[in-house]
């Protein structure tokens, strides 16, 4: 059966495991002298960002290498394409050329869908505007995991921009599917409306959001925040939302510092912290190429 | 400091009332009513005087830095506890505006230079009250301010209303809305009706009040954010809150003592000092305020003390700037409405003026129990005075009070454990 990937949703909670172990297992080839492996050749992988992205774009297009896939790069920016262009006329002119796994990302939440609904191959969420992108949730959990064994009873305390980041959509789902309790800090404006019944614990101090936290998730703080008025500026933001130094003296040394990245060094993180011996911020990149090709595995499997 | 002691005062003891009692104020700056010492003190009469706490201001407008011209840190302080308030909130419509954390923090330090009572400042919702962009609400409340507020420059677009009290109640500041639709009421110099006509000036509808009321009463409601609604003046916007309130609506309001005292037609020699914004009511709206008083339903009072210079209210009607210089006067003037004319004794409101607004702010309320630090005001109820340009100490003496006899006057304000009033050496 075909199988797509567009929330965390698709996944069930033994499907995530072995996305988990077997990314494990693609980790430990990333550090071969010889990282590449046969596992998709003869497949062809479309890569279909309609808005801009380097760091997702390379880690889904470096893992597909790895696994001596073919490529086939699409790339339009948002803004050429407008909302109401057909969708369905782009992706069926792909879906001739045999793609059988689309990577794809849009401004506009729901793309997937779209695409999936009008091609033969499987679909991959690289994140869709506000919606949401499992494979940053995906390996934010590899990454947890890897460290503590199992998510089950973990604090995790995530801070900053929330109200529209699809990253902390998927996390939370993900976090919550694995039994972790989560704590949420930004300021009530960055609120999500339906916060209260997320399952979420809200706390407006950043002090108390991590007191005991076992892993603390920073969010970059986008520049349109402070634009549409949600905020005063970015001293204040930094002021109280910031992950600042201060906060190192207070962990206990098993907490993981962690971020999507790129990191606004000053705004959202300061440099001392995203630095520190707990940041485990490069490490999640790594674990992004690890965890994809343990995706593209699971969906070819499948 | 000098030791006092005030014998044959009526002390109040809320909520069981006044009760005769003696009483010491001690070099530690603290009340005794059990150990007065028998000599060493200086021994006041003061039959015929109420003993309450000191009173707190939710709303003045101390009009400094920037307008030194109207009022400054020595003026207001001094019309502050001459008429027996230890505590002001200061409006953020200074010049700059204080609506950053440099600016409150001025103003803290700079009115604890003149050691008489404390200035506890609110700080803008929005960057230069422009209505644009949000303040710096937390830094500021780390520096000391202690609620927001874009007062006359009410927000306009509902969304930054509501965005500017989301964002402040996550520093849990107090959020205060001076309620007026700018479109409504534009134009307009006093209450729309009757007088308005019959003086040929452009009325300010009642609806420029309640509209906003109304708007705020459904953001409080839909974000479960408390909003206190300042000066309320008409007798419909009072009963959108009292019905909100029965709904569950965190909502809360205060009144004025012009709002209380007068209505429209005091309007009708063109006197600018009745001049003022929410503008004079009509008499059935005055009676209804005082209606409210009489059954405790009112939040607190505030005195939107507002003082200008003389040249600035000496303009036409039309060109002379809103407000009221109060301070000096609010207390006298209140006994006089509230306990003379309507009866309504003493104990029953006085605490609006004192603990209630500190309540609302979640602040320390000040009692006088034993071994309390001495934060309290004599009221002497017979003592008559003549409000006169000499008699304020307020550097605004635009009060339409002036010439009149007022009876009932502080004669001794107590801050921190020293005598603040009278002035001199303590
Ligand atoms: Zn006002």
């Amino acid at each position: 059966m075909r199988k797509h990937l567009i929330t965390v949703d698709d996944l069930s909670k033994s499907e995530f495991m072995s996305i988990l172990e077997q990314g494990k297992a693609f980790k430990e080839i990333l550090t071969r002298p010889i990282k590449k492996i046969p596992t998709l050749r003869g497949k062809t992988i479309g890569l279909l960002f309609f808005e801009p992205s380097t760091r997702t774009k390379l880690s889904f297009e470096l893992a597909a290498k790895r696994m001596s896939a073919d490529i086939v790069n699409f790339t339009a920016s948002s803004s050429s394409l407008k909302k109401d262009e057909s969708i369905k006329d782009t992706v069926m002119t792909l879906d001739a050329m045999k793609i059988d796994i689309y990577v794809v990302r849009h401004s506009s939440p729901g793309v997937p869908y779209i695409v999936a609904d009008h091609i033969r191959g499987s679909v991959i969420n690289a994140g869709d505007g506000a919606h949401s992108h499992p494979t940053q949730a995906i390996l934010d959990v590899y990454t947890i995991w890897e460290r503590f064994g199992t998510l089950k009873g973990l604090n995790i305390t995530i801070v900053g921009d929330i109200k529209y980041s699809r990253v902390v959509r998927s996390d939370i789902d993900a976090f919550l599917k694995l039994g972790a309790h989560v704590t949420i800090c930004t300021p009530r404006t960055l609120l999500p409306f339906s916060v209260s019944s997320l399952g979420v614990k809200v706390n407006f101090s950043v002090k108390e959001a991590i007191k005991n936290a076992d892993v603390i998730m920073g969010l970059r703080m986008q520049k349109e925040r402070q634009d549409s008025g949600l905020i005063p500026d970015e001293v204040e933001y930094n002021h109280f939302f910031g992950l600042k130094e201060e906060i190192l003296g207070s962990l206990n040394p098993k907490v993981l510092v962690m971020h999507p990245g790129p990191i606004n060094r000053g705004i959202e993180i300061d440099g001392e912290v995203a630095d520190s011996e707990f940041s485990v911020i490069n490490e999640q990149v790594t674990n992004g190429l690890a965890t994809r090709m343990s995706i593209f595995y699971h969906l070819v499997e499948a | 400091m000098k030791r006092y002691i005030f014998r044959n005062g009526m002390v109040l003891d809320a909520p069981k009332g006044f009760a005769k009692k003696d009483f010491a104020v001690l070099d530690n700056g603290k009340i005794t009513f059990k150990n007065i010492p028998d000599r060493g003190a200086i021994e006041i009469d003061i039959s015929g005087s109420y003993v309450i706490p000191s009173l707190f201001d939710l709303h003045t407008h101390i009009r400094c830095p920037g307008q030194e011209y109207k009022e400054d840190f020595e003026h207001v302080t001094r019309a502050a506890v001459a008429g027996g308030f230890t505590e002001l909130c200061s409006m953020p419509n200074t010049k700059p505006v204080a609506d950053n954390e440099a600016i409150i923090d001025y103003i803290i330090l700079e009115g604890e230079r003149y050691g008489r009572c404390r200035i506890h400042p609110f700080g803008s919702l929005t960057v230069g009250l422009q209505g644009e962009k949000l303040a710096r609400m937390g830094l500021m409340k780390n520096k000391g301010a202690v609620g927001v507020t874009d007062d006359g420059m009410c927000i306009q677009d509902t969304s930054l209303m509501m965005k500017a009290m989301e964002y402040a109640h996550t520093f849990g500041l107090f959020i205060m809305d001076h309620a007026e639709d700018n479109y409504l009421k534009k134009g307009g110099f006093l209450n729309e009706g009757l007088v308005a006509d019959k003086l040929g000036l452009k009325g300010i509808p009642e609806i420029s009040e309640t509209i906003i009321i109304k708007r705020d009463i459904e953001i409080s409601r839909y974000l479960n954010i408390p909003v206190h609604i300042t000066h309320v003046s008409s007798k419909r916007g009072a009963e959108l809150i009292m019905n909100a309130k029965k709904e569950g609506v965190k909502i809360t309001f205060d009144i004025t003592p012009h709002h209380l005292s007068f209505n429209e037609e005091a309007c009708l020699g063109f006197n600018t000092n009745f001049k003022i914004n929410p503008p004079l009511r009509t008499e059935k709206d005055r009676k209804f305020l005082i209606g409210l008083v009489r059954e405790g339903k009112v939040d607190c009072l505030a005195t939107d003390h507002a003082p200008h210079a003389k040249f600035e209210k000496e303009y036409p009607f039309d060109g002379a700037p809103f407000g009221v210089s109060n301070l000096d006067t609010a207390l006298s003037l209140l006994y006089e409405t509230l306990t003379i004319k309507e009866k309504i004794p003493f104990e029953k409101w006085v605490g609006l003026f004192g603990n209630a607004p500190r309540k609302l702010l979640k602040m320390q309320e000040k009692a006088l129990k034993e071994n309390a630090v001495a934060n309290f005001a004599v009221f002497d109820k017979n003592l008559e005075w003549k409000v006169t340009e000499k008699t304020l100490y307020s550097k605004g003496k635009n009060t339409p009070l002036l010439g009149r006899k007022l009876k009932g006057k502080v004669s001794f304000t107590f801050y921190e454990g020293a005598r603040v009033y009278p002035f001199g050496e303590k």
